[in-house]
């Protein structure tokens, strides 16, 4: 499947009227994690909502070679799930019922929907959290919750729970999915995302903790004074000048082996 | 984690798979036991309101009535006339508009995403009033004898329009803001309020009479066209609200979150919308203003089934008519022979409510 997932082409945001993003290209592929990295209000989330194709734009984005406005709103979350920054209901709906939301869009029976729960619950070490009122939930435990209905959302139409699903050609869109992580879930939330692109989920993930996810990335954007500074592989991006640039601040690299350098400052 | 996918974990994941299976089908068998015994109580309390009042009546007249195969006696006809024309319509009449009113509440306060919502507070009920008021005072002096179905039209108007203005001034670019909400709610009522008293000021007689009977609500006078138009309208809105029972457990999480999940958000929302209007306006121009169902009802009914709308909406909608029947069982026993209009019984239940539910969101309501 050498065709993105998803591909932009000379992309121009604006808000107001201040661009917030010049001519940015770039394509998401299969079996892929992208990062967007940059500073606070530089357009992350703003180019994030303008690639969930919620928004009638007239952006040069397709989803599958198809542009993202001649998709139907069901076909299209078929095809690609989003997890916003600070997900939450104001009424008392428990955990699994939740993740249940996640498989509203398929008909399914009711005995398949909750195994894959189950499933995705424990890739998401949430299995003991099912039951549970998700108003009493910890920030991070929340986090995980939306992250797994996200995924639940992408696994095809009665894919049976003992089979590995193909997820070649389905998108994953999260803004800044472990902010309120602790370090193991930090940790287990990108192995499991790592293991889902081996399936060939495409990801786009912003984040701002980017030594989390720069050993699992394979792209790295980085925004910042109003358009795409620098795109490529973490190694080749996380350089000092083009951190220095993109956040205004002095940057240090400590450089390790087999790995991209950590950021530090 | 993934890459375990082999046969030791698929056997644990399997027993975990059968046990979240089992925790979820319990807790929908619970609730479908407890929306079962609300029926029941749907029953109770109307055989409760067709009992009680000043005239008794006995199930061997109505018999004899039935059977007789000339003119019935007098008394037996009286009792006949009692239970078939006066009690019955009137009993049926405040399971629909309960039923309307529960579940327009429920749909509301799904929608913005708010407990708070009730269409009475946000002013739909107060714009539905206003605008039937005007109908019924200015109407008949240019087309005498256009009034009942005028009426209905101008409260469903004004419910709408109502409906319209609140949300047009509430909406923000990430949905709904509450606080907003409610204040431009409190406006509205004020308005329809001083529409009401300015036109009862000017209405003759006959109108004042109407009007009067309007703001505080009443079933008094109900019949069998009323009722076969409101269950009509019942059973129209119920299908339409059930219909929109995923969209709202959707909408719970987000109007945006909704259209990840390729909800058509713009769809559900007008649907329900003009549904709730469609619902509030038809009970509001046929029994008056009845507050707070929308508010307690749908309260009370998170708290026996759970937030699941496919729960909470049929619960909200039968356990809105036991409320109202027994309400309006009170409203004619508390002094009777008198009758208290029924919305002052609802209010004087629902207020108090709605300051207890203030008193518990301290702190959470805000744009």
């Amino acid at each position: 499947m050498t065709d993105p997932v998803l591909a932009i082409h000379n992309a121009s945001i604006t808000r107001g009227n201040r661009t917030l993003i010049h001519n940015l290209t770039g394509k998401l592929r299969a079996g892929e994690m992208t990062a967007v990295v940059g500073e606070n209000g530089c357009g992350k989330s703003t180019l994030l909502l303008h690639l969930t194709g919620i928004r009638n734009t007239a952006l040069p984005v397709s989803l599958l070679n198809r542009p993202l406005s001649a998709w139907s709103p069901a076909d299209m979350a078929k095809q690609r799930a989003v997890m916003q920054q600070h997900p939450n209901t104001p009424f008392a709906y428990s955990t699994d019922e939740i993740l249940l939301l996640g498989r509203s869009l398929y008909k399914e029976p009711l005995a398949l929907r909750t195994a894959w729960v189950a499933r995705v619950a424990q890739w998401f070490d949430l299995t003991h959290l099912l039951g549970r009122d998700i108003q009493t939930l910890s920030g991070g435990e929340r986090q995980r919750i939306f992250l797994a209905k996200a995924v639940l959302q992408l696994i095809p139409e009665h894919q049976p729970v003992n089979v590995t699903p193909d997820l070649r050609g389905k998108l994953l869109l999260l803004d800044e999915p472990t902010s309120a992580l602790d370090l193991r879930h930090q940790r287990g939330v990108m192995e499991q995302l790592n293991a889902l692109t081996s399936l060939g989920l495409a990801v786009l993930c912003i984040s701002h903790d980017i030594n989390l996810v720069s050993p699992y990335c394979q792209q790295m954007w980085v925004l910042g004074e109003g358009a795409c500074i620098a795109q490529g592989s973490p190694r080749n991006v996380l350089t000092e000048s083009v951190l220095t640039r993109c956040y205004r601040t002095p940057i240090e690299l400590i450089t390790r082996p087999g790995k991209p350098p950590l950021v530090t400052h | 984690m993934l890459r375990t996918h082999n046969n030791v974990t698929n056997l644990t994941a399997h027993a975990a798979d059968v046990q979240v299976n089992q925790h979820i089908t319990a807790r929908d068998h619970r609730r479908q036991h407890i929306l079962t015994g609300a029926v029941s109580a749907v029953f109770i309390s109307a055989w409760l309101s067709v009992s009680l009042g000043s005239y008794d009546w006995q199930w061997s007249a109505i018999w004899q009535y039935l059977t007789a195969e000339d003119a019935a006696p007098r008394h037996v006809a009286m009792q006949w006339y009692v239970l078939w024309d006066l009690r019955l319509p009137r009993t049926l009449m405040a399971i629909c508009v309960g039923a309307l009113l529960g579940m327009a509440g429920c749909a509301m306060q799904g929608l913005v995403r708010n407990p708070l919502a009730d269409p009475g507070l946000i002013g739909i009920s107060g714009g539905a009033a206003a605008a039937a008021a005007t109908s019924m005072a200015i109407l008949p002096l240019y087309w005498p004898g256009i009034t009942p179905f005028a009426t209905v039209i101008a409260a469903f108007c004004g419910a709408l329009l109502t409906v319209a203005m609140v949300l047009h001034m509430a909406r923000r670019a990430h949905g709904i803001a509450v606080g907003t909400l409610i204040l431009a709610g409190v406006a509205i009522n004020a308005l329809t309020g001083t529409v009401i008293g300015a036109i009862s000021y000017l209405a003759d007689d006959d109108a004042l009479r109407q009007i009067s009977y309007w703001t505080m609500g009443s079933l008094a006078g109900a019949n069998w066209l009323q009722v076969a138009i409101l269950s009509s309208c019942l059973a129209i809105s119920a299908s339409v609200f059930w219909h929109c029972r995923s969209a709202l457990n959707l909408f719970a999480l987000g109007e945006q979150d909704a259209a990840y999940q390729g909800l058509n958000v713009k769809r559900y929302k007008n649907l329900l919308l003009w549904t709730v209007a469609f619902a509030v306006a038809l009970a509001t121009a046929l029994c008056g203003i009845i507050g707070f169902i929308g508010l307690v009802i749908p309260h009370i009914c998170r708290n026996l089934v759970g937030v699941d709308q496919r729960f909470l909406m049929p619960a909200s909608g039968i356990l809105g008519s036991v409320l109202l029947v027994l309400s309006d069982c009170v409203s004619r026993s508390l002094f009777s022979p008198l009758e208290i209009p029924i919305g002052i019984i609802t209010s004087a239940v629902g207020a108090p409510f709605f300051l207890y539910l203030l008193y518990q969101q301290r702190g959470r309501i805000d744009d």
